[in-house]
């Protein structure tokens, strides 16, 4: 009993059950590909050296540096004043009445929508891409950190307000770590959405980028191509997930126990 | 000289109902005085009034420092829940309330403090790591370590096994001769209020006043096993049957 236990944790612990799933996918992959020889479904070998070759010889590197940079901008902007508005909005009852029609649209506006009208209205500019992605991700930052600010334990508070805490101290070390649970579901869907709609906005008004690669690739209906972008980017955001969120959680979740 | 005086003419509550009405009381320094009342009738409340928590009333409350003190009077707050902050170690927890400035003046270290009451190794810990009785030991330090000229205890030992909340107790009775601070201590519980205090008020049910002022004339550490409190125990509610559901009887009554 104690072994299978052990066993059992083991095999838990154990990176094979997170790249076990991965390699059965490539697999499948591979035979179809071999069984439908078809142009539109390379198979994934092809995919991987077009993927080095561009790495190596290739521009991938100056577009996925585009995105990056872009992805990271708008998510910095779009967390800051989405946690600014979502913790004004759960703490103050008028300022959610105020707000809350145009928390509404603007969390069901289409992307496209206001990607168009960023560009038309500013310009097919850096600032108007950037603006675009960030307005699209605000909203839903900010709901869900509404969320968060609604349910701050108020006894926590007291204990911050007897003691005469200074603002600092009951706002990073009394009245954030209640939101942590919100801030990390805001940030990973965030990230998600974000890479998305900067890939849309890329194909609509840029002359670089993921999303812009991907648009050339589709005109020669190169599948290939867009594959190898797509793993690219797929690699980056494991990158990010492994080396960034999930150990930065780990560490503030270290006293639920 | 009075510490604190309190005189809370009306406390009214958010649905209409009255809370507190015509309670008033003084409290000198370096005194041990127990709330005891029947439940819902207002103890809470007031301890949130007297601390400034709750600033809706009618009436006045004020402290002031002790002699030779500069500066705002120190309060501070022992709640009915451990509340300490669960994302926060052992020693942060402490060092959260407590101001760098007193900390490098204070003659004993945090390290010191925890071996007082019972914590020495719990240094890293979290909360969530500690049982229920240590979590309040945590508390009850929070509460002393700012050196406070008021302490507000609102029936900080309830929901403990009374082997815990007795070594608890006896805690709160060393730490409190050390810097002797004026303790309101709310509690239903008579025997721990007279095994603890210097002085009890008993409070009516709602809306709330003190209905008795009785002192307890004898040494301290006590326990609430000892004979003395027991005698007293049963002597106050001979007296006053009715004394712990908020009423005297006032053909008993020595007036």
């Amino acid at each position: 009993m104690q072994n299978t236990l052990n066993f059992g944790r083991h095999f838990a612990h154990s990176s094979w059950l997170r790249i076990g799933p991965l390699l059965v996918l490539v697999g499948l992959w591979q035979l179809l590909a071999v069984a439908l020889q078809s142009k539109t479904l390379p198979p994934p070998v092809a995919v991987i050296s077009l993927l080095w070759q561009e790495l190596v010889a290739g521009e991938l590197l100056m577009h996925l540096g585009m995105t990056l940079t872009r992805v990271a901008i708008s998510f910095a902007a779009a967390m800051l004043v989405g946690v600014g508005v979502g913790i004004a909005m759960g703490t103050s009852r008028v300022l959610d009445r105020l707000l809350d029609t145009f928390l509404i649209l603007a969390l069901n506006i289409p992307a496209l929508v206001t990607i168009i009208l960023c560009y038309v209205w500013l310009g097919l500019s850096e600032t108007a891409a950037v603006l675009a992605v960030t307005l699209n991700k605000i909203p839903m930052v900010a709901i869900s950190l509404r969320e968060g600010a609604r349910a701050v334990d108020k006894n926590l508070l007291q204990v911050a307000k007897v003691f005469r805490l200074s603002r600092r101290d009951s706002f990073f070390k009394v009245y954030l770590p209640q939101l942590m649970p919100y801030l990390f579901g805001a940030a990973r869907n965030g990230l998600a959405i974000i890479w998305k709609i900067v890939l849309v906005v890329e194909l609509l008004g840029r002359s670089n980028g993921v999303g812009f690669q991907i648009g050339n690739y589709f005109h020669f209906f190169d599948i290939t191509g867009i594959l190898a972008y797509t793993l690219a980017f797929a690699l980056v955001i494991f990158v990010v997930e492994s080396l960034a969120l999930r150990p930065l959680e780990v560490h503030l979740n270290r006293w639920r126990v | 000289m009075t510490l604190l005086h309190v005189d809370v003419r009306s406390k009214v509550y958010g649905n209409g109902c009255c809370a507190i009405e015509n309670l008033a009381f003084d409290a000198q320094p370096g005194e041990f005085v127990a709330l005891v009342g029947p439940s819902g009738a207002g103890k809470t409340t007031l301890l949130n009034l007297i601390s400034g928590l709750d600033l809706q009333f009618q009436g006045a409350i004020s402290l002031r420092a002790n002699k030779g003190q500069l500066g705002e009077p120190k309060i501070s707050f022992m709640f009915q829940e451990p509340r300490l902050m669960p994302w926060l170690t052992v020693v942060q927890n402490l060092e959260l309330v407590w101001p760098l400035a007193q900390r490098n003046n204070s003659v004993k270290s945090l390290t010191e403090m925890l071996a007082l009451v019972g914590l020495a190794g719990c240094e890293q810990l979290f909360p969530g790591q500690l049982s229920g009785g240590m979590q309040r030991r945590v508390a009850l330090l929070r509460a002393f370590i700012v050196e406070p000229d008021l302490l507000l205890m609102d029936e900080p030992f309830q929901s403990l096994d009374a082997p815990t909340a007795q070594q608890l107790r006896m805690v709160l009775q060393e730490l409190w001769q050390r810097t002797r601070p004026t303790v309101l201590f709310v509690t239903h519980s008579l025997r721990e209020a007279i095994s603890l205090a210097d002085r009890i008020l008993f409070l009516s049910g709602q809306p709330s006043r003190v209905i008795m002022d009785t002192p307890i004339a004898m040494s301290h550490p006590r326990s609430i096993e000892d004979q003395d409190v027991q005698t007293m125990h049963s002597m106050l509610l001979d007296i006053h049957p009715q004394l712990l559901v908020g009423q005297i009887s006032p053909s008993k009554d020595p007036a």
